[in-house]
C-alpha cells in the first residue's frame, strides 16, 4: 500500500514538472545544442575532429518574439528546414520582406516575398542555407542527401573532384553497387571490370599529370 | 518586533494557501496549454474558401495536432496551416497533393481554361480550398513546407446542426 502510493506520488510529481517544463520551453526559453559549423565563428568556433555532442555550443533561445513574429536583420533564429519538418537548422536573418537580394547562380536580384525571410550561416562555406532553398531547391536535395549518408551510413568519408572525362570508373562502380543486395568486400586486386575501366581513365588523366 | 512575529504567524497558513492555490492555477494552466498546443483545440474558422465544406459565417471545429508530429497529414485531409504569407494568420484548407506528386490546377477559374501542372517539391503539400472561385492557396503563394501545417479538422462542433466528422 506504501509503495503504490509513493509510486503514484512519483508520478503525479513527474507528470506536473513535465507539463510546466514543456510549458516553458514551448511558451519562454528554452536550451538547444548547435550542431555544425555553418555558423562558425558565432557558435562552435572550434572544428573539432571528435563528433562528440558534448563539445557543441549551447544557446538559449527566447520565445516571446513568437507573439509578434516580429524579426529584424542580423537575428540569429532557430527554424525547421523546408524540406524536411523534423530538422532543425540556426541561421542569421539577412534581409526581410521586400528587400532586394543577389543570387549566387546568376546575375538577377530577386526581392524577399512577403511573409518571407532570407538566412544565411556566418560561414558561407559550410552553410545550406536560403542560397540553396531558393530558386535551385532540387540541387538542395541532393546535397541534404549525400549530408545523410555521409552522417549516417559510412565511418568515414572523402569527397574528391575528378572531372567528368576521367570518371567512367567511378560511375560503373556505382550502377555496380545499385545493382547489388549483399555487401562486398574486395582484398587485393580489384575485379577485372574495374581495373580495364581505371587503365582507361588514367590514359586520360596522365597526359596532366608530370 | 513580537507585535511582528504575531502579524506573521496569523498569516503564514493564510500564505500557504495563497501558494498552494496559485500553483494548482499554474499547473492547470499548464496542462490547458499542452493539450491545446500538442494534443487538440477548436478553431473558429470562416470566410467562403471553403464552401460547402464549411460554412461561410463561421464554424467551431476540432484541430488535432498529434497527426501532424507523426507525419499522417495526408491528401484530402483539411488542415488548419501558418500562413506563408502572414505568419499571425491561420488558414483552413485542403491538402490536394504531398511530396513528389504533381498537380493540374486552373489558374484563374473564372476567367479562363488555362490549366499549369507544378511537382510538389520535398517537404512541401499543396494546399486548395474546396471553393476554388473564391479562394487564395497554394495556386496564388505555391506549395507550403510541412512545417507550417498546425493540425488536422476532424470534427465540427458548431453549429449544431452540422456537428460531426468533417
Amino acid at each position: 500500500m506504501g509503495t503504490r502510493n509513493f509510486l503514484w506520488n512519483s508520478a503525479k510529481k513527474f507528470f506536473t514538472i513535465g507539463l510546466i517544463g514543456l510549458t516553458v520551453s514551448d511558451r519562454y526559453f528554452s536550451i538547444v545544442p548547435v550542431r555544425g559549423y555553418s555558423m562558425s565563428p558565432t557558435f562552435n568556433p572550434q572544428i573539432s575532429s571528435s563528433t562528440g555532442s558534448l563539445t557543441d555550443d549551447r544557446v538559449l533561445v527566447e520565445k516571446f518574439c513568437l507573439e509578434k513574429y516580429k524579426f529584424s536583420c542580423g537575428d540569429v533564429v532557430v527554424f525547421c528546414s523546408p524540406s524536411n519538418h523534423r530538422e532543425m537548422h540556426i541561421k542569421r536573418i539577412t534581409a526581410l520582406p521586400g528587400d532586394w537580394i543577389s543570387t549566387p547562380h546568376s546575375y538577377d536580384a530577386i526581392v524577399v516575398p512577403k511573409g518571407h525571410c532570407w538566412v544565411e550561416g556566418d560561414n558561407s562555406v559550410f552553410s545550406l542555407d536560403s542560397r540553396s532553398f531558393g530558386p535551385d531547391c532540387k540541387v538542395q536535395t541532393i546535397l541534404e542527401d549525400i549530408e545523410d549518408l555521409k552522417k549516417n551510413y559510412f565511418e568515414s568519408c572523402l569527397f574528391l573532384f575528378v572531372p567528368r572525362t576521367a570518371n567512367s570508373c567511378s560511375h560503373a562502380m556505382a550502377q555496380f553497387a545499385v545493382k547489388s543486395v549483399r555487401m562486398i568486400e574486395w582484398e587485393g586486386a580489384f575485379p577485372f571490370w574495374l581495373s580495364e575501366l581505371a587503365r582507361k581513365d588514367m590514359g586520360v588523366v596522365t597526359p596532366f599529370c608530370n | 518586533m513580537s507585535r511582528l512575529f504575531q502579524f506573521v504567524r496569523q498569516w503564514k497558513p493564510i500564505i500557504k494557501e495563497g501558494f498552494s492555490q496559485s500553483f494548482l492555477i499554474a499547473k492547470f494552466l499548464c496542462l490547458l496549454h499542452v493539450t491545446n498546443t500538442h494534443v487538440c483545440t477548436p478553431v473558429l474558422v470562416y470566410g467562403p474558401s471553403m464552401l460547402p465544406t464549411l460554412n461561410l459565417t463561421g464554424d467551431v471545429v476540432l484541430v488535432e495536432h498529434l497527426s501532424q508530429k507523426f507525419g499522417k497529414v495526408g491528401p484530402r485531409h483539411v488542415v488548419v496551416v501558418r500562413s506563408p504569407e502572414n505568419p499571425r494568420k491561420t488558414v483552413t484548407k485542403r491538402i490536394v497533393a504531398v511530396e513528389g506528386e504533381s498537380v493540374t490546377f486552373l489558374v484563374e477559374p473564372a476567367l479562363s481554361d488555362r490549366s499549369h501542372t507544378v511537382v510538389v517539391p520535398r517537404g512541401h503539400v499543396w494546399i486548395q480550398g474546396d471553393n476554388i472561385y473564391s479562394s487564395r492557396d497554394s495556386r496564388q503563394f505555391g506549395p507550403v513546407p510541412y512545417g507550417l501545417i498546425l493540425g488536422k479538422a476532424f470534427w465540427r462542433v458548431w453549429p449544431p446542426d452540422g456537428f460531426g466528422s468533417l
